[in-house]
Formats: C-alpha cells, sequence, structure tokens
C-alpha cells in the first residue's frame, strides 16, 4: 500500500482520532490520540491489508514544551509497506504516560523500557519497567531528553565547534599562537619570527574586539578566524623561508650550526 | 549425615562403591525427589556470551525454566553523543556499536543523510560501497562461524577462520587504513579511491574464501557431534521472530527471506543478484547453515562488484559543513546481523535533532529467553551461540 492509502486506511477506521499523517521519504507517519494508540497497532498487526507483523523499533522524541513522541516502526514483510505509528504522550513534561503496546507485539517490551529509560514515559500496563535497561539501576534522570545536559561537553567543548564567546576564542588561540611561534621560531633560530608573531596577535586582538560591537558577531568572527589564518600561514611562510636561510647560511658555517642545534634542543 | 548412610533401613539398599567398599543409603518417604528451582547468573564474562551479557536463569533441575537477558553492560550512550556530534563524526561513531559490522553501519548514516540531502552519489562510490558492505559481512560471518565451533567444543574452526579473516582485514585496512574501524565512507561518497593492487586481491581472495567455506561446511555440518547439538535444539517459529523484530540469519533461518536488500534495494544491490538463503526449522543448525550460505552469496555479488565497477569519481560534490535539511527519515541497511537502521531527525543543523541506531542485536537478545525456555542447560550455550549478536550492538 503507498503511504497516501494507509493513511486513509487509519483516518476511515479512527475518524478525528488520526491527529495527523504525512508521507516521510515514502513511509507513512501516523500520528493518533494515545487513546487509540493500541486499537491502532493492532489493526496494523491484523488487518490483511497492513499485515504489519513485523515490530521493528520504537524511540521516544523529546517536543519541547509539548513533551515526549513515541514512535513505533512497524513493517510488512508480505506487502513490504512502512507505518510509523506516533503517539504524543498525555501528561506534558512532568508525568508523560502512554499505554502499552507489550499485548500487541511482544517485542515491545524492551523497546518500552528502554524508551523509558532515556525518556522517562511510563508506559501503563507494562510487566515491568524497572530495572532501567541500558543505564544503572540508580541511575538518575532521562538522559536522551534535550535538558539533560552532556557533561562533558559543558566541561569541555568539542574541539573545532565554534566557540560561543569571542573573548575564551582569542584567549585560546592566543595560547596557540604562542607554542606555535615558539615552535617555529625555534626550529627556525630567527630572531625575526618573534615580533612578526607579536604584531599578527595585536592584529588579531582587534579584530575580535571589532567582533564584540559587531551586529552579526558570528560573520565578523568568522572573517576574524579567516584573517588570524591567513596571518598564520604567512607566518609559517615567512618562517620555512627564514630556515632555509638559516640552513644555507648553516652550511657556509658549519661549525657553528650542530652546536646551535644542540643549545634549542636542551632549553 | 553419616548416621543415615550408616544405619541400616528397611528402605535402604547397598551401592556398590569402590572395589572393597559399599555405599549404604536410606530412601525415605516414597522414593521421590523434592525439587526446587535454582537461579544461576551466567555472564557478565562467560565463553557462551561474546561479550559482556548477562543472562540470569532459572533451572529446575536440568531445565531452564525462565531466563531474563541483563543488558547495558556497555552502554556508551551513542544516541545522545550523536546529537553533539556533525555527521562526518558520526560516521566515526557508528562504527563502533557492532564493532563486527562496522563498514554496514555507517554506510547506513550515509545513506540516511544522502537521502535527505538528495545527494547523487557517484556509481563508482556506490559499487565501491556494496562491495565493502559485502566483505565486511563475510569477515563478521567468519567470526562467527568460528566462535559457535569453539561454544560446541570445536577448537579448530576458529583457527582456521581467522586465517581468512585476516586476510580480509589486510584487504580493507589497505583501502581504508583502518582493521575495526574503517571510517572509509564520507557523506557523498568515500574518502579514497581504492588501492592499485585491490581488485586484484581481491579477485583472488573470493575463491579462496568459498573453497574455505566449504571445508567449515563439512567440517562442523558435517560433524556427528555438531549436528546432535544443534539439530532440533532452539526452535524458532517465524511469527515469533516477526513479533520480536528478529531480524538476519536467524530470522531466516526461520523460512522468511525478508532482507532489505532484495526488498528495498539500498547502494547497488538492485543491479546485482542477491541470493537470500533461507531454512525450514529454524533451529541452531538451520541458524548456522544460514549463516555459511550467506558468505557463499555474499562472494557472489563481490565477484558481480568487481565485473561492474566503473571507473569515475569516488564523491560528490558535498558543502564543507553539511547539514541535513529540516525532516525526519528512516534507512535501513541489511546489516550481517540483521536489519540495521537509522531514524534521524534533523533541524536544518549540522548534527542530528534526534538519531535511533536501531540494531539487529538488541531485538534479538530480547528473543533469547523464549528459545531458553523449557530447554535443558547444557543447551544454552548452543542457543545463545547460534543467536548471533553482538553485545556493544545491543547496549549501544
Amino acid at each position: 500500500m503507498s503511504p497516501d492509502d494507509i493513511a486513509d486506511l487509519f483516518v476511515d477506521r479512527f475518524g478525528a482520532q488520526v491527529i495527523d499523517h504525512h508521507d516521510v521519504y515514502g513511509k507513512a507517519t501516523i500520528t493518533v490520540a494515545p487513546e487509540v494508540l493500541v486499537d491502532a497497532a493492532r489493526v496494523c498487526k491484523e488487518s490483511p491489508e497492513l499485515a504489519c507483523t513485523f515490530f521493528d523499533f520504537m524511540t521516544g522524541v523529546d517536543l519541547g514544551d509539548e513533551g515526549f513522541a513515541v514512535l513505533t516502526h512497524l513493517y510488512s514483510p508480505e506487502h513490504r509497506h512502512h507505518v510509523h505509528l506516533r503517539a504524543v504522550a498525555r501528561g506534558g513534561r512532568e508525568d508523560p504516560r502512554l499505554p502499552t503496546l507489550t499485548g500487541v507485539y511482544r517485542g515491545a517490551n524492551w523497546q518500552e523500557r528502554e524508551v523509558w529509560d532515556m525518556f522517562g514515559v511510563v508506559f501503563e500496563g507494562h510487566p515491568g519497567l524497572a530495572p532501567r535497561i541500558l543505564t544503572v539501576e540508580n541511575f538518575e534522570g532521562w538522559p536522551l531528553r534535550k535538558d539533560f545536559a552532556l557533561t562533558s561537553r559543558l566541561a569541555k567543548p568539542w574541539p573545532g565547534e565554534p566557540q560561543k564567546s569571542s573573548e575564551s576564542k582569542t584567549g585560546g588561540s592566543k595560547g596557540g599562537d604562542g607554542t606555535g611561534a615558539a615552535a617555529t621560531g625555534g626550529a627556525a633560530a630567527s630572531s625575526g619570527a618573534a615580533p612578526a608573531g607579536d604584531q599578527q596577535q595585536g592584529e588579531r586582538a582587534d579584530d575580535a574586539q571589532g567582533a564584540e560591537h559587531g551586529a552579526e558577531q558570528a560573520e565578523s568572527d568568522r572573517v576574524a578566524r579567516a584573517k588570524a589564518k591567513a596571518a598564520e600561514m604567512r607566518r609559517k611562510k615567512q618562517a620555512e623561508r627564514e630556515a632555509q636561510q638559516a640552513q644555507q647560511d648553516g652550511q657556509g658555517q658549519q661549525d657553528d650550526a650542530p652546536g646551535d642545534q644542540g643549545e634549542e634542543g636542551s632549553s | 549425615m553419616s548416621e543415615t548412610l550408616a544405619s541400616e533401613t528397611s528402605a535402604g539398599g547397598v551401592l556398590p562403591g569402590a572395589p572393597g567398599e559399599a555405599l549404604q543409603v536410606e530412601v525415605r518417604g516414597e522414593g521421590e525427589l523434592q525439587t526446587q528451582d535454582m537461579n544461576l547468573n551466567v555472564g557478565p564474562q562467560h565463553p557462551a556470551t561474546h561479550g559482556v551479557l548477562r543472562v540470569v536463569i532459572d533451572v529446575d533441575g536440568e531445565r531452564i525454566v525462565g531466563a531474563q537477558p541483563v543488558v547495558g553492560y556497555m552502554h556508551r550512550a551513542f544516541e545522545k553523543l550523536a546529537e553533539h556530534r556533525d555527521y562526518r563524526q558520526i560516521i566515526a561513531l557508528v562504527n563502533r556499536h557492532d564493532w563486527l559490522s562496522a563498514f554496514c553501519n555507517e554506510v547506513g548514516v550515509a545513506l540516511a543523510v544522502e537521502q535527505m540531502m538528495e545527494l547523487e552519489v557517484p556509481e563508482r562510490a556506490q559499487w565501491i560501497r556494496t562491495m565493502m558492505c559485502e566483505w565486511n559481512r563475510i569477515m563478521n560471518h567468519l567470526m562467527f562461524v568460528s566462535s559457535f565451533g569453539l561454544e560446541l567444543g570445536a577448537i579448530t574452526p576458529m583457527f582456521y577462520a581467522f586465517r581468512e579473516r585476516e586476510d580480509i582485514q589486510h584487504l580493507m585496512e589497505s583501502a581504508t587504513g583502518g582493521r575495526l574501524h574503517f571510517t572509509y565512507t564520507r557523506v557523498g561518497g568515500l574518502k579514497d579511491d581504492l588501492p592499485l593492487g585491490f581488485l586484484k586481491a581481491s579477485e583472488e581472495l573470493v575463491p579462496v574464501v568459498r573453497r574455505r567455506n566449504q571445508e567449515y561446511r563439512d567440517l562442523l555440518l558435517g560433524n556427528e557431534i555438531f549436528r546432535a547439538r544443534t539439530k532440533g535444539i532452539g526452535a524458532l517459529e517465524p511469527e515469533v521472530a516477526l513479533d520480536y523484530g528478529v531480524s538476519g540469519p536467524s530470522l531466516h533461518a526461520t523460512g522468511v527471506a525478508e532482507d532489505s536488500r532484495v526488498t528495498e534495494p539500498y547502494l547497488k544491490y538492485d543491479e546485482v543478484d542477491v541470493a537470500v538463503p533461507v531454512a525450514r526449522n529454524g533451529d541452531s543448525y538451520d541458524r548456522f547453515q544460514v549463516l555459511l550460505d550467506r558468505i557463499d552469496a555474499s562472494c557472489d555479488i563481490i565477484e558481480q562488484c568487481l565485473a561492474n565497477l566503473p571507473p569515475g569519481p569516488i564523491s560528490a560534490k558535498v558543502p564543507k559543513q553539511i547539514k541535513a535539511p529540516e525532516g525526519a527519515i528512516y534507512v535501513r541497511t541489511e546489516n550481517p546481523l540483521g536489519q540495521g537502521g537509522y531514524y534521524l531527525i534533523s533541524d536544518g543543523g549540522k548534527q542530528p535533532y534526534r538519531m535511533r541506531m536501531r540494531t539487529p542485536s538488541f531485538n534479538n537478545v530480547q528473543m533469547i529467553p523464549h528459545l531458553l525456555q523449557g530447554e535443558l542447560l547444557s543447551d544454552m550455550v548452543a542457543i545463545m551461540g547460534s543467536v548471533y549478536f553482538v553485545v556493544g550492538d545491543v547496549d549501544r
């Protein structure tokens, strides 16, 4: 059956209890009222034209203030069509509740336990949601709710992620700059690199300050980053040139060169 | 105790002991034994559990009257982590929940994002993906072929099968740079083209795998002990399998030929002949036979991929930052252990809003108590070993 036909069948059967239906990439997604969820699942499984005997998976979705939706995916190996059965839990965020599907599909047992474990949606009539199936028994909170923060991300942002405040950005990149300058400066054994580095840093700090006052902060942030990157490239190139120069010089005065390197190695 | 043993009663008898000794026993009552259910913990560390699956079973004598798998020991919150990563990083992440089907997992994510972005993936990339999926499938199945033998007391297959596994691993490593976590797929194509000599090595390896597979068939399926221990053990009915959402070899062994490579072809599976081996009885023996047959079927697919591999680019033009458009999609793939799927909800950002990983092992393990019910304790290993699962895939 095509997704439209499936939707029509549900509308015929449940009328106004079908809250919403749409075709998602060739798969019917039917949102029904929680009261008829079990009946709808039974229709899916038992009606010959649907025959969705394969219980695939169940998942919760955080809808924000609206609460939680639970989506059940059913498939018919016979007719090769899919049904996403969706219901929004009663009780909002405080006490989300839905009837259990364990009476219809045996596979719903663990899937509902997982949804409860992750979202805190209580399935009425379930033979036993506790103990928590995936997290530890004494775990507190509902991990997949959006208000449950990922602690490691709070402590330290993912590297490469654009940082929120430009203050920390300049701070972070300054540190990186300093070590970079030290490393290249050391390798090149040149006195010219250090002041050049300072100059770049000054330039960048100015940019960052401009970004703070700018109306479109993200935009100017990106510009600042691009400029900083260009400056870094310029500096690297210069350092390379100088390193080459130093090497050429070193070939002329081979006695000095090893001593120089040894010193830097120890420092 | 010693008193009862020593005392002579009318109901007692004399049992033969060591030479020159005799053991006197007393039987009280009607001579019926009172039995009591015993609670037995198997795992988390047990050879039959492929990782850290723990099963609490109730036994009445030798019979299992109830079993409850206790999962979650390897829960790593992948679904939460996925909400904090971009799609490129997620590909590296999904390599890890089922570490034996890494490539098939990453293809699933790439397909979901590509379908949402309406990306046209170059032909060559699709063919290479198809071939790699099948190599990964063989690698996975060889693992279970060998470990199932091991669990039933046959150590030899383990050594033999790891020989081919190693060859395939070398092959995949030459292309992807990884032995276990390939991370070869990118949204829109692949990381790199195949290295020089890959196709020749593939071509040479296929007949080797096919020949060796026949050896395992003879070695195990032809073995009297193996047959006795697996035939008629842990039979699964097709209706129950579907009800639990069991997929892959365990489902095919019951006679249901549901395989998304055939019913809803993705990649290039619509342009190759995909044989879906099925069996009838759904017992341990059938599940194992299906596994071996699937290796042969994969060999056929690889040969077709090698014959059809076109030249061309290996990646579509993609924006630097990949953002799936707003909406939801469910993409399922036939992973080595069964149906894998990703339900992806995007709010238009570079990270998914919600990513549900539908893993075959979770549903398969949930069904295990049904199989264990009423079986003998000694058959437990033969049953659990033949419902192929990876614990990381259960717990995610």
